[in-house]
């Protein structure tokens, strides 16, 4: 195997795993926001 | 049977032609409008300065690959004892460049370092003068409402590209300038190499914007682009804010214009066009959602991959359609710039809100705030009419005006 087929598979690999890593975080991030949001009704719903 | 599979792919043999090429083209592609694009995110999405010179941004990147980094290795070059033609006057600039290009090559061959510390030297002063170039448009632009900041920097990235025709020592005017190839000491197919690195330097400025937007100094940004005027009212410095941001998005910006020189070994200002570097990565922007990452990565790869492949299946899409294909790629901007903007005003993505540990946000922009002053008290310093004041509706907060 070349070094070229080496890169060609190290340089996909990259561009796959950059929009995988931010969707990912996306998600996670989104999740955290509900999650706190969530929180925040229960706290608010015991208080009153 | 996958474990065969994945093998076989792994151990064939990619010969960088046919689709191969088009793969390596677009992932190059791809990763210049994510620095681009992702930096327009910064200024644009969470700032809310509508910059519409990103195409001044990337010349700078350009313009220093072809007036600093090449005639620095042209002067060490003649230093080690390289014997390149003249280079000095103007003429000697623009007419010996491909030969000395071609002698300096084969001189680079066999300096992988050198190559190597050129390009982070390059990365480096393009930082730099991608900074200062920032803080240069913004001395008398950061200070006008958005409309006119727009108007104001598309006229200084045209004014750029006519200082690149123009002026011969900066890339070789109208006729433009070779670029000594910084990958010639790697034998296979060096265009790889930089899709790899351009992916790889659009993967640390995500890291470097979101660290930033995820700090006390990213929540300003967004404070600021909601409201200049409260921000302001509270001591803040707002126009040397949206200069600090304009200088860093600009020095990240200017980087992708050095990669394509050095993608291409060829710099000329007519590759900086306006359209390409500035009206594209907004359509990118507006397209995948303003204001989060994610939405910037999809309308990224989205755009890159239908421009590329209609360029490069230019001949064949002519057959199919009745008019001249020449103009596809912009009747295309066009009718998606409308249609997103008429279907989908928010993005593909739209932005979410701030994930503020313990503050219910979302209520907090949910709720109506009414403000009632007609029940004000009107004695001075009178504690008792404050409540009156503010008659919030929904929740426990309207017994209060009541």
């Amino acid at each position: 195997m070349d070094m070229d087929t080496i890169l060609f598979w190290v340089m996909i690999a990259i561009w796959v795993i950059m929009p995988a890593f931010i969707v990912y975080e996306e998600i996670r991030e989104r999740k955290a926001l509900a999650e706190s949001e969530a929180a925040t009704e229960e706290l608010q719903v015991a208080n009153e | 049977m996958i474990q065969e599979i994945a093998l076989g792919l792994l151990t064939s043999s990619v010969a960088v032609e046919g689709t191969s090429r088009l793969i390596v083209d677009i992932a190059m592609y791809f990763g210049l409008f994510v620095i681009v694009a992702m930096a327009l995110n910064f200024q644009y999405g969470n700032a809310g300065i509508p910059n519409m010179g990103c195409a001044v941004q990337v010349i700078i990147g350009g313009f220093t690959v072809s007036a600093i980094t090449t005639r620095l290795i042209f002067t060490l070059a003649g230093n080690a004892g390289v014997e390149i033609l003249p280079w000095t006057s103007d003429y000697d600039w623009v007419y010996n460049s491909p030969v000395n290009v071609n002698i300096v090559n084969s001189w680079l061959s066999g300096k992988p370092l050198f190559c190597i510390s050129m390009l982070l030297f390059t990365i480096a002063i393009n930082l730099v003068l991608g900074a200062v170039i920032g803080w240069l448009i913004s001395l008398p632009a950061i200070r006008l409402r958005a409309t006119y900041l727009m108007i104001v920097l598309i006229t200084m990235a045209d004014a750029s590209q006519i200082f690149g025709r123009n002026i011969t020592w900066i890339s070789g005017g109208t006729l433009g300038l070779f670029i000594p190839d910084i990958f010639k000491w790697y034998s296979g197919d060096r265009t790889i190499v930089m899709a790899i690195i351009t992916l790889l330097i659009g993967l640390i400025s995500f890291f470097i914007f979101r660290t930033m937007l995820n700090s006390p100094y990213g929540r300003l940004m967004r404070a600021i682009r909601e409201n200049e005027v409260t921000v302001g009212s509270v001591g803040k410095n707002v126009t040397g804010i949206r200069r600090n941001i304009l200088m860093f998005a600009s020095g990240i910006t200017a980087i992708s214009g050095a990669l394509i020189g050095f993608y291409f070994s060829y710099v000329v200002e007519a590759n900086y066009q306006r359209a390409l570097w500035t009206y594209w990565p907004w359509l990118m922007l507006i397209l995948g959602g303003p204001g989060n990452n994610a939405g910037t990565f999809l309308g990224c790869a989205l755009v890159t991959a239908l421009r590329r492949i209609i360029i490069v299946n230019k001949w064949f899409l002519q057959e199919v359609f009745f008019f001249p294909i020449a103009y596809f790629e912009q009747i295309l901007l066009g009718v998606l710039l409308i249609a997103v903007i008429i279907f989908r005003p928010n993005g593909i993505i739209p932005e979410k809100l701030l994930y503020i540990p313990g503050v219910n946000y979302r209520k907090l922009v949910d709720e109506e705030v009414v403000v009632d002053w007609r029940s004000a008290s009107k004695s001075r310093g009178a504690s008792s009419g404050i409540s009156g004041i503010f008659r919030t509706l929904g929740g426990k907060k309207e017994e209060a005006g009541d």
